[in-house]
């Protein structure tokens, strides 16, 4: 298990996330918050990028910074901005993740092969990436993520540029994936995790408002997530009312 | 916050497996780490950032020869030398530095088994390799090219010198590159400015300087400089809390 353990992260004077405690366990956990609340923040420190500034991030009661190596072999990790190799292919660019991984050449070989069946990119496994869209670089960025068959998959904000059907099938993807893991989805798109997210969490003043799932959210009050967003956040993104 | 009993004993016994471990040695690492790499994936896409160190390397040579041969100022090539390791080594550390800031991959670099951090430190340990090889390749040339009559011991007095600049100019690049985000670039130019300014401002003055600075000294300070810089790659290879701060 997961645990976020009051952590507060400062960069100088600013407090980007402050006394923020939660409990991750299998399952997806929706990120869900406007741009600039700190859900970057969090997954940097979640994948051991930034520290915290106060409080310690544990998995299964051990800090992670004492893990080390052994934490970032759990860890599949696919950042908003996602380099690539523009001029290798899916299976070369996976073969040179996975050597990072320190996963040996023929597991790494059948890893990816199996990734790239999972993610519907058997057909282009040997074609340049220059020439794919938007939504088969995230595929890949996925697949990477997934290499080491990792407990705690994180994806920050992973359907920006996808387009609707790629964002469904990226949805049932996820839901797939976190049968047996934790996977935390940051997004400020709302339809992205109502389906999928067991839990969501969101922030506010830079501290945590609330870790519920989504049907606790909606209550008797709201038909969807998406009013529950529009209820809370102004269009500023500020607070106006809590649910 | 609640711990139940089963992460209590899960911690209590990574706790105690840490304590009774056997440390690793930095060197068993960095063979580990080759070993699983391979020199292939460590220099992965730094093909062009070594052709241009090479070509900046040699444009340096030539510019300096030139200087040399118009001005008949040969006295200079103990400055040229002095400077000659450092600009190799800077222009490789900076142009695979960049090479890995600008593909947009740095951040899933720092998640893997081995950091892009640690592929760093072993790669700058490859340079200053081929610094060293550089810096007695450029003085043996010299040595046997140079015009005007050059005695062993003088040889070993430049040579001395350039390792010392070398040596310096490594541990100044990795200190700074592992205490600030920018320090790629950040310590190249803190060595530039440190390592050019004395021979702009006093000339020939620094040149006179360089030549008689004794062999021994320089060696000593070489050594010392290449000590604290393996004392740097370890630290890297080792530490976690590095980047927290950057």
């Amino acid at each position: 298990m997961l645990i976020v353990d009051n952590v507060t992260k400062k960069f100088g004077n600013f407090t980007a996330l402050e006394d923020i405690s939660l409990e991750f366990q299998n399952g997806v956990y929706g990120l869900l918050a406007p741009n600039g609340a700190g859900k970057t923040t969090l997954i940097k420190m979640l994948t051991t990028l930034i520290f915290p500034t106060k409080g310690q991030i544990l998995y299964d009661g051990v800090e992670i910074t004492q893990l080390d190596e052994a934490y970032r072999d759990m860890l599949g990790y696919l950042p908003q901005d996602f380099g690539y190799y523009r001029n290798y292919s899916p299976m070369q660019f996976l073969s040179y993740i996975a050597a990072l991984k320190g996963i040996d050449g023929n597991t790494a070989k059948q890893k990816a092969l199996q990734l790239l069946e999972i993610v519907a990119l058997t057909d282009v496994k040997d074609k340049k990436m220059r020439k794919f869209s938007g939504g088969m670089i995230q595929r890949v960025g996925i697949a990477q993520a997934m290499l080491n068959d990792p407990k705690i998959l994180i994806l920050d904000e992973p359907t920006a540029g996808l387009d609707p059907k790629e964002r469904v099938r990226f949805r049932n993807l996820i839901a797939d994936l976190a049968e047996d893991r934790t996977v935390i989805f940051s997004t400020h798109i709302v339809s992205d995790i109502e389906s999928i997210a067991h839990r969501v969490i969101m922030f506010k003043d830079h501290k945590l408002l609330c870790c519920d799932s989504p049907d606790a959210l909606r209550g008797d009050r709201f038909n969807n997530l998406e009013e529950v967003f529009m209820h809370i956040y102004d269009e500023d993104g500020v607070i106006v009312e809590l649910p | 916050m609640n711990i139940s009993p089963d992460e209590r004993d899960k911690s209590i016994e990574a706790i105690l497996a840490g304590g009774l471990t056997r440390p690793v040695s930095t060197w068993r690492y960095l063979r580990g780490m080759y070993s699983s790499l391979g020199i292939r994936v460590i220099f992965w896409e730094s093909a062009p950032a070594m052709l241009l160190s090479a070509v900046v390397a040699l444009g340096y040579i030539l510019l300096t020869a030139m200087q040399s041969a118009f001005l008949n100022a040969e006295e200079n090539l103990s400055a040229m030398l002095f400077l000659l390791s450092p600009v190799l080594f800077i222009s490789m550390t900076v142009s695979t530095e960049a090479i890995e800031r600008m593909n947009g991959l740095y951040e899933i670099k720092m998640t893997g088994k081995y950091t892009i951090r640690q592929i760093t430190a072993f790669r700058l340990l490859c340079f200053s390799l081929v610094g060293t090889v550089f810096a007695v390749t450029a003085n043996t040339a010299v040595y046997h090219i140079m015009t005007v009559e050059m005695q062993t011991g003088y040889f070993f007095q430049m040579l001395s010198i350039a390792l010392c600049s070398l040596f310096l100019c490594s541990l100044l690049i990795i200190t700074v590159m592992r205490k600030f985000r920018s320090g790629w670039y950040l310590g190249a130019i803190i060595w530039a400015v440190a390592a050019m300014l004395p021979g702009l401002i006093f000339r020939e003055a620094w040149n006179t300087f360089l030549l008689n600075i004794p062999t021994a000294v320089a060696l000593g300070i070489a050594a010392v400089a290449y000590i604290l810089f393996l004392r740097e790659i370890k630290i890297t290879t080792k530490e976690v809390y590095s980047y927290a701060h950057s």
